[in-house]
């Protein structure tokens, strides 16, 4: 009889002190990962769990010894013998400068943790005073599936990543301009409907401040109705074909009003395709009373 | 990716000033997965060719994006997205011939307009580096500026090493180079081989004169020594900071000396091609060293035949794009946005491989360090402004900003001299 060799390959670890505490991580694990990720307390913006991250927001910095500037905690692998702070006056400082800068110039108020990081590290967006440059834009409604609304973007290039090699392989939008105009933009700044856009919706699916944004969200909204802590959350499986996609189905008042997937489910790893993400209405369409 | 069908094709001028660069259209190219690498494999042709349309055509419509996207297999967005990035490019239609006019301090000390009070029709532009004829102006396409006898407006002394051929004769008089030594610290370089040169430069003290103050020899030896080949070398000729204008006055006036001084790093680091990353408002620059390498590779010193070769990068208007990461984007056909280090450009730069990034006047030292064993003890310095004489002076390091400001010929009549006499009182660098 052959014994069956199931000794597994050694993953190679590297180790590392992290606020004076030890860790032991695989090798190539970034700094916020060894520190548990999303909500271990060092703030993020432009991280996403199913984004490689760009680290275009800059505040997860943190100190790492010997590095003459702080480094992106979301990207920057540990290495052996790494010394890591992730509190001190100089990163709280810069955490603070980086939500004061984009506070003043972009709306957050649909971004999540950013009142409690305020008060947290400090910062007060309105210092700079009502002066202050702002991205003040129409928000777009070109299409009957969703809204872009830039005054709410941070340039995080989460919904470029998402569209292009990352998920959707569409590469319908990118980064245009430079500086404070710098916009997510199609070709040619052209409508959604003009451009390639296949509406498979994965860009708000990532999009951490609400620039992007279902319709129905939308105009619920507007109207005033829209109140999460109404809903609930039901998990299924598209019906659509047979991949067997998983649906998260936001639900208020019995009504589908916008679908997302599970950004740790093993099947689509959140994303959809346009019939998943928007072929609800079907579902909740109900006889006529006659 | 869907390929969207828009209604007006790109006209037959901006067809041929991409064509020009890429070849003639096949249709069929990017429809199969071999000719589609082919294809995206030209993603570096995308600056020259955007430079290619702004030159003919003066502006960047959206039927050449489509094309430009056809022939390089990529995205519109993505090619509307590069195009957008630089301030030299525009996407709205104007005349091929474009006046930017600087607003920038030296200019505006001198008279010149600010944003809102440039002539209609010119562009307000950042710092041209032309601080030493302020207030300055530059057209940009119909036309290739001529030689100005004004170039050399520098501070000549006696003892200058990197300033020594400026404003002596004709700068691209190869002849007249070589008669005056030039060239034999190459091949004083080739004695040496990689390690000597190397060493030759370690033990100058030399450090990078772009602003980070790396040392040179380190960079090159870290580069030298990378298994992943090719090596590439860069010479950052982006010079964008306000004021600053030594590494034009170089190239307009001594081209030959950094042909011969990146042939030396090449040798040094293992490079076959090196690339100089000129400011594209550097159009007499531009003209200067190109018109040098073609002579450089007629009498064989560059080529095949040499081992070694030159191109130019056109800038197209991006202060970023001084940023070393920030020049193999833009060399790449992205957006000139720098990359997270590490990796470090000298094992992932350029295309991804190991790459050395000298400033111009960081190269410009090698020659006489490789021929003479000179200490690399000496700098530009860029006056302009309010002194009698603007432009470039070489002194040695800790020089008191004094002395730079009496070199310049002091302060006009006028001026508050009492500042100029407490710089010379307080004696420090």
């Amino acid at each position: 009889m052959t014994a069956i060799d199931d000794t597994r390959p050694e993953i190679a670890t590297v180790e590392a002190m992290i606020d004076g505490v030890t860790v032991r991580v695989a090798e190539g694990t970034t700094i916020l990962d060894a520190c548990g990720g999303r909500g271990c307390g060092i703030p993020t913006l432009c991280y996403g769990e199913t984004i490689t991250p760009r680290n275009a927001c800059r505040v997860c910095m943190v100190e790492v010894e010997g590095s003459r500037t702080l480094v992106p905690s979301c990207s920057r692998p540990v290495t052996e013998g790494m010394v890591v702070t992730t509190r001190s006056e100089r990163i709280d400082h810069s955490r603070r400068m980086v939500l004061e800068f984009l506070g003043s110039s972009v709306d957050l108020s649909l971004t999540d943790h950013v009142e409690e990081w305020n008060a947290e590290y400090g910062a007060d967006p309105t210092r700079y005073g009502p002066e202050a440059a702002r991205v003040d834009e129409p928000v777009r409604i070109d299409n009957d599936l969703y809204v872009r609304d830039y005054s709410k973007c941070i340039l995080c290039y989460q919904c470029v990543d998402a569209c292009g090699e990352q998920w959707q392989n569409s590469f319908v939008i990118d980064i245009a301009g430079r500086g404070f105009d710098a916009r997510v933009s199609t070709e040619h700044d052209v409508a959604l409907p003009d451009s390639g856009c296949v509406y498979c919706g994965n860009c708000i699916q990532v999009c951490p401040t609400g620039a992007l944004m279902f319709t129905s969200e939308y105009d619920m909204r507007q109207a005033g109705t829209w109140d999460e802590a109404r809903q609930t959350q039901v998990d299924t499986v598209c019906g659509y074909c047979g991949v067997g996609c998983n649906l998260r189905l936001h639900v208020q008042d019995d009504s589908i009003v916008k679908v997302t997937s599970p950004p740790d489910s093993g099947i689509t790893s959140g994303n959809l395709c346009v019939k998943g993400r928007f072929g609800f209405q079907h579902a909740q369409n109900r006889p006529t009373a006659d | 990716m869907e390929a969207i069908k828009r209604t007006t094709p790109a006209s037959e001028a901006e067809r041929e000033a991409i064509d020009g660069l890429l070849g003639p259209g096949e249709d069929h190219l990017g429809r199969d997965a071999i000719a589609g690498h082919v294809v995206r494999g030209r993603r570096h042709l995308l600056l020259p060719c955007l430079h290619a349309l702004n030159d003919r055509i003066g502006w960047i419509s959206p039927p050449a994006i489509d094309y430009l996207a056809s022939r390089l297999g990529a995205s519109p967005a993505e090619i509307h997205a590069v195009a957008s990035f630089y301030g030299l490019f525009s996407l709205s239609p104007r005349e091929p011939v474009q006046r930017h006019v600087c607003i920038d301090l030296a200019c505006r000390a001198a008279g010149g307009p600010t944003e809102h009070s440039v002539d209609d029709g010119a562009h307000p532009a950042p710092c041209l580096g032309l601080c030493d004829r302020a207030p300055a102006a530059i057209t940009i396409g119909g036309h290739d500026p001529e030689p100005d006898p004004g170039l050399a407006a520098v501070d000549r002394a006696n003892d200058d090493v990197l300033l020594r051929r400026v404003g002596s004769g004709d700068p691209v008089d190869l002849d007249a180079y070589r008669a005056d030594g030039g060239f034999s610290a190459l091949d004083r370089a080739r004695e040496l081989g990689p390690e000597g040169i190397i060493a030759a430069v370690e033990a100058s003290g030399l450090t990078g004169r772009g602003g980070a103050g790396f040392p040179t020899a380190r960079k090159w030896e870290a580069v030298r020594t990378q298994p992943v080949t090719p090596h590439h070398l860069i010479c950052n000729a982006d010079e964008s900071e306000p004021g600053t204008f030594k590494d034009r006055t170089l190239i307009e006036n001594d081209p030959y000396a950094l042909i011969e001084s990146m042939a030396i790093a090449a040798l040094a680091i293992g490079c076959e091609l090196g690339r100089v990353y000129l400011r594209g408002e550097y159009l007499r620059a531009h003209r200067t060293l190109s018109t040098a390498i073609e002579r450089c590779r007629s009498a064989g010193l560059l080529g095949s035949s040499a081992g070694f070769d030159i191109e130019i990068i056109r800038g197209a208007g991006a202060y970023i794009c001084g940023e070393e990461t920030a020049i193999f984007n833009s060399i790449e056909g992205y957006r000139g946005e720098p990359r997270n280090k590490p990796p470090f450009p000298f094992e992932s730069g350029l295309f991804g491989q190991p790459t050395a990034v000298n400033n111009v006047e960081t190269l410009m030292n090698v020659p006489s360090i490789i021929s003479e064993g000179r200490r690399a003890d000496r700098r530009l310095f860029c006056l302009s402004g309010a002194v009698r004489r603007p432009g470039v002076i070489e002194a040695p390091i800790g020089i008191t900003l004094g002395s730079l400001i009496e070199r310049a010929g002091g302060l006009p009549r006028g001026h508050a001299r009492w500042s100029c006499r407490r710089l010379r009182r307080s004696g420090r660098p």
